[in-house]
């Protein structure tokens, strides 16, 4: 099992895949749905993207298969977060709020130091 | 859902290995289909085939990185860029410096397209340096049609192009071979001592490839051309080189790699070994009959085990030491 090093970078397919499967197993066109729904449309999964993304993850040990179920006439396998994928996930948001609690308070520098530049201006 | 759409499918689905399909394809099939009829589509998506033929791909080179250990596939692709890009710098020079073909066309300073193509190794090489795996794949794949395109194109537009097929052969199969490892890690400098591989082959093989370029005999400068006269002046005394001297040499360096516990460079080496023995044997019709190389093979092979055994017999150990 291989787990993924902690200073990696993860991409926003990576993301969204294990934070589809964060409340649950779930089957491909589910976890497709959901990314699409968690991104707000930002992200949409390709079928071979997809299941690219849950081979290297099971590989990494992240994710898990839990069973195959026929529906409908269609095999579905099911999929699901395990404790080192939910704690690289934990990670990467982590790494995410931090990088945009920065640019916000750099943003509020920029807005207070904008402020005055104008009060010198003006007076 | 029809059957047809099904059908469709599966036959996109043949771009990946076998034992992928095994273990997925009823699963994938199930998912596009799914997918199709939540878009209420009866007919794939073009670009759902395209990412399947890619990923298709990208699973077999994912497969072949798989059967070779990850340490050895890495030296061995930091080896075949550098080489690749001396070779392509080579390229380039050779290009603006011939001028003794007259009456053809140029493109502006150079002989002919080929130095696109040649360009594009060499940002295959600064990207690599900086780690960038993803994007250096990427430029490593394009060389191989680039180089067939450029060839053509050149032959097209009136210019001087007859670069050998060896040559885009030989570069197509250090672009392969440098696309399944890792040359670089991202690191906070190029300068970063984990890029000496990389760096230091392109110095000693530009310097190799430099030496032989500017040699003081007419026509060497031909270098990776195919002279109109039919006689080969790069690939022709390589093709012997590399049979008599090169390989033999690399296996044995690499044992001795394998026996003083550097096993990664030692794999990378017989690697590099066994890409380039095609070369001798493509070059066979050209330089010497075919039983001269076997019978060279043969003799190696057998003086490798003489020697083998002999350390084994007398329970000699070959040790190289830091001076």
């Amino acid at each position: 099992m291989v787990i993924r090093m902690s200073n990696q970078e993860m991409r926003e397919p990576t993301f969204f895949v294990l934070a589809s499967l964060a409340d649950g197993r779930k089957h491909g066109y589910g976890i497709i749905k959901d990314a699409s729904e968690l991104s707000e449309g930002r992200v949409a999964l390709k079928v071979g993207t997809l299941y690219a993304a849950l081979e290297r993850l099971q590989a990494e040990g992240l994710v898990i298969a839990t069973g195959d179920e026929v529906v409908g006439g269609r095999l579905r396998r099911y999929f699901e977060l395990t404790e080192p994928g939910a704690a690289s996930l934990a990670e990467e948001s982590e790494r995410q709020e931090l990088n945009a609690k920065r640019a916000r308070d750099r943003l509020k520098q920029r807005a207070s130091r904008v402020a005055a530049s104008t009060k010198t201006a003006s007076a | 859902m029809s059957a047809a759409l099904e059908q469709q499918y599966r036959r996109a689905l043949r771009w990946y290995p076998n034992d992928w399909r095994n273990r997925n394809e009823d699963v994938v099939v199930g998912t596009l289909k799914d997918v199709a009829e939540g878009e209420n589509r009866s007919r794939p998506a073009v670009g759902e085939l395209v990412n399947l033929r890619l990923t298709g791909i990208a699973a077999h080179l994912n497969g072949l990185g798989r059967t070779i250990p990850a340490e050895v596939r890495d030296r061995a692709a930091s080896v075949s860029i550098g080489l690749g890009t001396a070779i392509a710098g080579g390229g380039i020079v050779q290009s603006l410096t011939n001028g003794f073909m007259q009456g053809y066309a140029t493109a502006g300073p150079f002989l002919n397209l080929g130095f696109t193509f040649f360009a594009v190794w060499i940002a295959s090489f600064i990207t690599a340096l900086f780690g960038l795996r993803k994007v250096t794949i990427v430029l490593l794949a394009i060389t191989i049609p680039a180089s067939f395109a450029t060839s053509l194109l050149s032959q097209g537009l009136g210019m001087f192009d007859h670069t050998r097929s060896m040559t885009i052969f030989f570069l197509a199969l250090l672009a392969l071979i440098g696309a399944v490892g890792l040359p670089a890690r991202r690191a906070r400098s190029a300068l970063d001592r984990s890029r000496l591989p990389l760096v230091g082959t392109l110095v000693v093989a530009s310097a190799l490839i430099g030496a032989f370029q500017f040699a003081p005999v007419r026509n060497v400068a031909e270098f990776l051309q195919y002279d109109p006269r039919g006689i080969d002046y790069f690939w022709a005394p390589l093709a012997s080189l590399l049979a008599y001297v090169g390989i033999p040499v690399g296996v044995v360096v690499s044992v001795i790699l394998w026996r003083t516990k550097r096993s990664a460079w030692a794999g990378a080496l017989l690697l590099l070994c066994a890409a380039t023995l095609p070369i001798t044997f493509l070059e066979i019709n050209w330089t010497a009959a075919w039983f001269v190389y076997l019978g060279t093979f043969a003799l190696a092979a057998a003086a490798l085990v003489a020697v083998y055994a002999l350390l084994r017999l007398f329970d000699l150990r070959i040790r190289i030491t830091r001076v």
